[in-house]
C-alpha cells in the first residue's frame, strides 16, 4: 500500500493446501527490487516490489519449518531463521541456497548483521554468533531462558532479551555478558539502542529506558498491558503500542507521555516508521497511519474480509 | 472477576504450572512430563474414582430387578417409586451416588486438558497467551516453550505413524468393555454395542487431528482407568468378550438366568446393606458374580454396557477432557 494514503497496490496471498490460509508472521522486509517474507508453512517468498508477483521461492518444493521470524537483507544476502532450527542465508536475487546453519532450537526472531557477524537468537535460550560469508559458528551465548526478542545492536554490543525476564548485554567479540537488567516479565520486543541508551519494551506493560555502558535504569514507563509489539524511535519520541491496542509516544530522554491513541483492536506487530508516519498493524488487520509529532491519524487500511 | 478468570485462578493456572514444574524435573521431556502428571492426578482422584466406579457397578448389577420392578408396576406410579426406592436401599446405593465423585473429577480433567494443550505452545499468539498464566517462578519461566519431541512424536503436531490413534481408540474400547455388564433390553444393548464401537472411533479420528501431546494424555489416562478399573470390577465384559461362545453354556445359562429374573434379589446384592465398604466390594468380586455376568451375556447374546452413564461418565470424561 502506499505509504502517503494507504491506497492498496497489490496483495499476496501465499498458496497454501487447498483453501487453507498460511499465516504471515514476519514482517516483510523490502530491497530494491523485491519483498520478502516467509510463511508459516515453511516456504520463503520473493515478490515483485511492483506487482507483488512471486520471483522466486525457497525452497522450489517442499517447505522448511514454519517460519515466524522476519527475514533479513545484508549485503545481497537474504537471512531466514525457520522453527526447524535452522538458519538460511539465501541470494536475494536468485533465491539459491549459500549456506545454512545449524543451532539448537527453534529460531522465531529475526536475525541481527553486523560487521560480518549474524546474531541469532533461538528459543533454546543460546544466541548464536555466526560468520556471515559461511555461516560457522564463532561463539554462542546462553540466557537464562528462550530467546524471542530480535537482538539489538550498538557500540560493541548485542543487546537482546529473554524469558527470564532479563534483557542481556554481551560483548559482539567475545560473547561475553557485559551486565544484564530484569524487567518485571519476558522480553518479547526488540530494543531499541540509540545514542548510549537502551529502550527496552516488556511485557509487564512498561518500558524501560537502560544506559547501554552500565544497564543501569534512567527511566521507565508504564503502559495500560502488557507489550509485545517492538518500539521504534523517530524525531526524539519513543512510540510503543501495547496488547490492548493503546499507542503511547513518550519523550525518548525523560519518558513523559506526549501522545496517546487508542487503536481499534490489540498491537502485537512491530511498529514501523517512514515517511513522518508511525504505521501501526493491529490483530484485527487494519493499517493504522499516525503522524509521528501529534499522533494524528494520516489515514487507516481496513482489508476486506 | 468473571468466572474464566476464576477457574483460570483456582483450576487452570495451578494445573499448568505444575505441569511445567514437574517437566523441570523429568529430563525436560514433555512427552514423560504428560504420562507422569496424568498419573498423578489420577492417582489423587483415586479414592473418588472407586466410589463412583463401585456405585455405578452396583447400579449397573440391580438393573434387571430394577427393569422387573418397572415392568411390574408400570400402571401404578406410587408403587414403582417406593419399590424403586426399597431396591436402591436394599443395594446400598444412592441413584445419585456417582455423579458426585463424578462432577468433582469433571472440571480436573478439564483443566488437565487445558494445561496440556496451552504448554503445547506453537504459535507465538499461544505463546504469548500462556505466558499470562506463568506463576513468577523462575522455574517455569527457565523452560518455556516445551520441547515438543517424544519418541517418534512431535507432541505439537498429529502422530502420523497413526500409532496413537491406534492406542487411543484401542485402550479406550478395552476400559469400556471392561464396564460392560450383561442384561438390559435388547433396545439398550443395541445402543451400547454402538457406543461401544463409535466411542473409541471417535476418539481415534480426533487423534489423527489433534496435536499427539494430547493423545498422550488420553492414552495415559485410559491405561490409569483400565488399572483402575481391574482393581474394582476385575476384567468384566472384556472377559466375556474373549471368551469362546459355545452353544451348550449358553442353554445352560439362559436356564441358570431364569432365577435372575425373579422377584427375589439375586445373591450377590443380598449383603450391602446400605453401605460401600469392604463387604461390597467383597460381594462384588465374588466369583457368583462372574457365573451371573456369563450367564446374564448367553442369555442375552450380547452384553450391554449396564454401568453406561454414570460408570462410564467419569472416565470417559476424563478422555474427552
Amino acid at each position: 500500500m502506499r505509504t502517503s494514503d494507504g491506497n492498496k497496490q497489490w496483495e499476496f496471498i501465499p498458496p497454501g493446501k487447498g483453501q487453507s490460509l498460511v499465516a504471515l508472521y514476519g514482517t516483510p522486509v523490502a530491497g530494491p527490487e523485491s519483498v520478502y517474507i516467509g510463511g508459516y508453512s515453511g516456504v520463503i517468498y520473493a515478490l515483485d516490489t511492483a506487482t507483488g508477483s512471486i520471483k522466486w521461492q525457497f525452497p522450489q518444493t517442499g517447505q522448511l519449518g514454519p517460519i515466524v521470524a522476519s527475514a533479513v537483507l545484508s549485503g545481497g544476502l537474504l537471512l531466514v531463521g525457520s522453527s526447524d532450527s535452522h538458519v538460511y542465508a539465501l541470494d536475494a536475487t536468485s533465491g539459491l541456497e549459500k549456506w545454512r546453519a545449524k543451532v539448537g532450537g527453534k529460531v522465531w526472531a529475526e536475525a541481527a548483521v553486523e560487521r560480518n557477524q549474524v546474531y541469532v537468537p533461538g528459543l533454546d535460550g543460546k544466541l548464536y554468533a555466526l560468520d556471515l560469508s559461511s555461516g560457522q559458528a564463532r561463539w554462542k551465548f546462553k540466557a537464562g531462558g528462550a530467546l524471542a526478542s530480535p537482538p539489538a545492536i550498538q557500540d560493541g554490543k548485542v543487546y537482546v532479551g529473554s524469558f527470564d525476564s532479563y534483557l542481556y548485554a554481551i560483548e559482539t567479540n567475545s560473547g561475553q555478558e557485559q551486565w544484564k537488567f530484569k524487567g518485571g516479565d519476558w522480553f518479547w520486543s526488540r530494543p531499541v539502542a540509540h545514542e548510549g541508551t537502551i529502550y527496552a519494551a516488556n511485557l509487564d506493560g512498561k518500558v524501560y529506558a537502560l544506559d547501554a555502558k552500565s544497564g543501569r535504569e534512567l527511566w521507565n514507563f508504564s503502559a495500560e498491558s502488557g507489550l509485545s509489539s517492538s518500539p521504534v524511535l523517530a524525531d526524539g519520541l519513543l512510540i510503543v503500542a501495547s496488547k490492548e491496542g493503546v499507542v503511547f509516544a513518550l519523550d525518548a530522554a525523560k519518558g513523559n507521555l506526549k501522545w496517546r491513541v487508542v487503536a481499534p483492536d490489540g498491537v502485537l506487530a512491530p511498529l514501523h516508521v517512514a515517511a513522518g508516519k508511525v504505521f501501526i498493524k493491529t490483530e484485527g488487520n487494519t493499517v493504522l497511519a499516525l503522524d509521528i509529532a501529534s499522533g494524528k491519524e494520516e489515514w487507516k487500511f481496513v482489508p476486506t474480509k | 472477576m468473571g468466572i474464566g478468570d476464576l477457574w483460570n485462578l483456582i483450576m487452570f493456572e495451578p494445573m499448568l504450572n505444575v505441569l511445567i514444574v514437574l517437566y523441570n524435573f523429568l529430563l525436560h521431556n514433555f512427552g514423560l512430563t504428560i504420562v507422569v502428571f496424568t498419573i498423578i492426578v489420577r492417582l489423587l482422584m483415586y479414592p473418588l474414582t472407586v466410589k463412583q466406579l463401585r456405585t455405578s457397578k452396583v447400579m449397573a448389577e440391580i438393573q434387571p430387578r430394577l427393569k422387573e420392578i418397572q415392568s411390574k408396576y408400570a400402571k401404578d406410579q406410587q408403587k414403582l417409586s417406593q419399590e424403586t426406592m426399597k431396591l436402591y436401599k436394599e443395594a446400598g446405593v444412592n441413584p445419585l451416588g456417582c455423579l458426585g465423585p463424578m462432577i468433582i473429577q469433571l472440571p480436573i480433567w478439564i483443566a488437565l486438558y487445558q494445561a496440556v494443550i496451552s504448554a503445547l505452545a506453537t504459535t507465538p499468539e499461544s505463546l504469548l497467551a500462556l505466558s499470562q498464566h506463568l506463576y513468577p517462578w523462575p522455574l517455569v519461566h527457565r523452560v518455556v516453550p516445551l520441547g515438543e519431541n517424544f519418541l517418534w512424536l512431535n507432541l505439537g503436531q498429529p502422530d502420523r505413524l497413526v500409532i496413537l490413534p491406534i492406542l487411543v481408540a484401542g485402550t479406550m474400547w478395552i476400559q469400556q468393555k471392561m464396564i460392560t455388564l450383561p442384561g438390559g433390553d435388547p433396545k439398550q444393548q443395541s445402543m451400547n454395542r454402538t457406543m461401544l464401537l463409535m466411542m473409541p472411533l471417535m476418539f481415534g479420528f480426533f487423534t489423527l487431528q489433534f496435536p499427539s501431546g494430547l493423545a498422550i494424555y488420553w492414552v495415559t489416562s485410559n491405561i490409569v482407568g483400565i488399572i483402575m478399573q481391574y482393581f474394582v470390577t476385575g476384567w468384566g465384559g472384556l472377559l466375556n468378550s474373549l471368551r469362546p461362545k459355545e452353544k451348550p453354556q449358553e442353554d445352560k445359562s439362559k436356564k441358570k438366568a431364569v432365577p435372575l429374573r425373579q422377584p427375589t434379589p439375586p445373591v450377590v446384592l443380598s449383603p450391602a446393606p446400605a453401605s460401600e465398604g469392604g463387604k461390597e466390594r467383597k460381594s462384588a468380586h465374588g466369583k457368583r458374580r462372574d457365573k451371573r455376568q456369563d450367564s446374564g451375556r448367553s442369555d442375552s447374546n450380547g452384553s450391554s454396557t449396564a454401568r453406561s452413564k454414570p460408570g462410564t461418565g467419569g472416565d470417559n470424561s476424563s478422555s474427552k477432557g
